[in-house]
């Protein structure tokens, strides 16, 4: 699977907070979210041979992360069995944080205040003056 | 299911805009949960099927045309299906051609559902398709808006029915995608399915020809479209395709229609859409027109919210990118141009009184009519044997490009082979059995004796007389060697071979097997030349008459 992943095209996701999908909102808990550098952006359903099944759409700041990926399908899959699997896409920080501060509540300044091992690499790396 | 955050005032507006009203039966569908939001797999395992079921009739495309597929599944069958071809044929020859009325299938298709053929048939869409899939896993970019040119299409479409009105199926026609493509593979795969040492085989050798130029220029073609698409998914289709061009303006009112309830914006589809007819900015506005129906839309859609409905055919607004609206000026501008091209291009033509060595294949219908009706696609070419067939350069003028020309030099007609009639798809060339091949002259041998070296160096050499299959070859007979086996036997001294003495015309079908013999043996030109001199037209009258071809309906 690894050479099939690293050929695979990863999709750039755009997120707006108008438009951003609710009804998985609280998939992830908020320090998951920060952690991981994730979002949960709606069900997709897909038809494979033993019928549909719904995946979750999640964008990463670091798609290409394969520990990361798997580590949070792991952790999807330990929270909610009913979901086959997870789809990643590519989102922009730029948006993430957009989307943190308006759907989540989590307001850039205050990530400052967090401890950076709570945050995902990016997210540290983008703090770090 | 999803829910979608509330829209701001902006975007309510749009997304009133979006609304269109819906038909009884789109409603009874999404009752019954039934949307063509479908799979992408629907149309990939179609575009394959029907590009192995291309590539398999291109291969068996040759004589004695007795495969099985060949005997199911007429070979010319994607070109019976172009709806461009019907109507320039038809409109060329002002009679519906029967052999082309098949294409009526995705005339109907396209008016109800849109271009479905692009999306799901048409085996260059495919190959852009597969090519745009390599591209995308090698993470080369080749999404993007369409150029504002992208009306390129109707333009040249307007130019080719403009010529077809005038009954002359231009060169443009080799712009149609099944025509392209059947040529390509003519020019790239046939020389290596046949015996022949030619790689190009276009008239090269003929005087002021420019074979080798014109068949490097289909590939040529064809290598540009390939690296143009690597910077632009299907830029050809979207652009210079006159096909296309003719289905998006069939399509405009299809049936089928894109929804997207619960849109995200995440700009997926957009970016997925081969043919860009997706807004970047607003992905829930698109262009009916250029939406080839490939649902890639709805498999991409990460929220399940891009669909397919059945729809009204005449919604009061439809909000559209690039709405397709022809600048008035320049196709005034592409009328005239092609109007006054028109006399050239006619002027150009050749004719078989005036030019001797423009050799139509056996039972090619009137040269105008023959030139109404020929669609450049090279089928017949490729179906030939012998190679005595050739798409023409500039020889025969402009109006005659690609069109198919017998060339003695390089073959023959070879006795029991219909293959190219069967193998055209709009009868320029007549269809006929087999045993009424020699009905109609395709023209007449002329010997030289001047060039003969049985006059020239007293040498025995029946060649000729051999190879002819109607014995039109008068002979003075003189000395022969023992057996009258092999050529180039000189003659004991003060005795005079066996020779030719003359063609008798009216036994003559100008198959060139003569000339191509001769060739072989003399220095330089041939003693035997064949001609289109007392070459026989059938007329559409007699040939129904005879049952020779199908029907044609004229009105």
């Amino acid at each position: 699977m690894g050479i099939l992943r690293f050929l695979s095209v990863v999709e750039r996701f755009h997120v707006e907070p108008q438009y951003f999908p609710l009804l998985t909102k609280d998939l992830f808990e908020i320090d998951e979210i920060l952690k991981n550098g994730i979002l949960p952006l709606g069900f997709k359903l897909q038809q494979s041979f033993g019928g549909k099944r719904q995946f979750l759409n999640v964008g990463f700041l670091t798609p290409r992360d394969s520990k990361l990926v798997s580590e949070v399908e792991a952790l999807l899959r330990s929270k909610h069995g009913a979901i086959a699997g997870l789809i990643r896409y590519q989102i922009d920080l730029q948006e993430y944080l957009q989307i943190l501060d308006s759907i989540y509540g989590v307001p850039f300044d205050s990530l400052a205040a967090r401890n950076p091992a709570e945050l995902s690499s990016v997210l540290q790396d983008h703090l770090t003056p | 299911m999803h829910t979608v955050a509330k829209a701001t005032g902006s975007s309510e507006l749009t997304t009133t805009a979006v609304k269109k009203p819906s038909w009884p039966l789109s409603n009874l569908l999404k009752a019954s949960n039934v949307h063509w939001s479908s799979h992408a797999s629907h149309p990939i395992l179609v575009q394959a099927g029907v590009f192995a079921l291309w590539v398999a009739l291109i291969y068996v495309t040759r004589h004695p045309l007795d495969s099985w597929l060949a005997q199911q599944v007429p070979v010319n069958f994607l070109l019976r299906l172009d709806p461009l071809v019907m109507t320039v044929v038809c409109g060329g020859m002002r009679m519906a051609v029967t052999i082309t009325l098949l294409a009526v299938v995705t005339f109907v298709v396209s008016v109800l559902l849109g271009r479905v053929f692009c999306g799901w048939v048409c085996p260059l869409g495919s190959l852009f398709d597969a090519y745009a899939w390599v591209l995308r896993h090698l993470r080369v970019p080749i999404e993007g808006k369409s150029p504002r040119w992208f009306t390129l299409k109707y333009y040249l479409l307007f130019a080719i029915l403009v010529l077809g009105a005038f009954g002359a199926v231009s060169p443009l026609m080799g712009l149609d995608p099944i025509v392209l493509i059947t040529r390509v593979a003519a020019t790239v795969v046939n020389p290596f399915l046949r015996e022949s040492d030619k790689i190009f085989w276009t008239v090269s050798e003929a005087p002021g020809s420019y074979g080798y130029f014109f068949d490097g220029a289909t590939l040529l073609l064809f290598i540009g479209i390939m690296v143009g698409t690597t910077r632009l998914s299907r830029i050809w289709c979207r652009t210079t395709c006159p096909l296309g061009a003719y289905l998006a303006v069939l399509s405009r009112h299809s049936v089928l229609r894109r929804d997207t309830e619960g849109c995200i914006h995440c700009n997926i589809c957009a970016v997925h859409c081969p043919t860009g007819a997706i807004d970047f900015t607003d992905e829930r506005v698109y262009n009916e027109s250029e939406c080839i129906k490939c649902f890639l839309c709805s498999t991409e859609c990460p929220v399940d919210a891009n669909f397919f409905t059945l729809k009204s055919p005449l919604p009061a607004t439809t909000p559209s990118q690039y709405p397709v609206s022809l600048q008035r000026r320049t196709l005034f501008g592409t009328l005239f141009a092609t109007l006054l091209s028109a006399p050239l291009i006619f002027r150009s033509a050749g004719k078989p009184g005036s030019s001797k060595t423009l050799i139509r294949p056996p039972m090619s219908r009137e040269e105008r009519d023959f030139l109404a009706s020929c669609i450049r696609c090279t089928e017949c070419v490729k179906a030939c044997p012998t190679g005595i067939l050739k798409s023409a350069g500039l020889e025969h003028g402009i109006r005659a490009l690609w069109s198919p020309v017998m060339v003695s030099s390089e073959g023959y007609c070879q006795e029991g082979c219909h293959a190219c009639s069967e193998a055209c798809p709009t009868d320029a060339i007549m269809k006929y059995p087999l045993e009424q091949k020699y009905a109609y002259k395709a023209g007449t041998a002329v010997f030289e004796s001047s060039r003969c070296i049985s006059y020239t160096e007293n040498k025995f050499c029946n060649e000729c007389v051999k190879a002819c299959p109607t014995d039109a070859i008068a002979v003075l007979k003189g000395w022969e060697p023992p057996g009258s086996q092999g050529a180039d036997f000189p003659a004991p001294s003060g005795l005079t071979p066996t020779r030719p003495l003359r063609v008798v015309y009216e036994r003559c079908v100008g198959c060139g097997a003569c000339e191509y013999e001769c060739n072989k043996i003399v220095f330089g030109s041939p003693a035997m030349t064949n001609t289109s001199q007392g070459r026989a037209v059938p007329t559409t009258l007699d040939v129904v008459m005879r049952g020779k071809t199908e029907s044609v309906w004229v009105f």
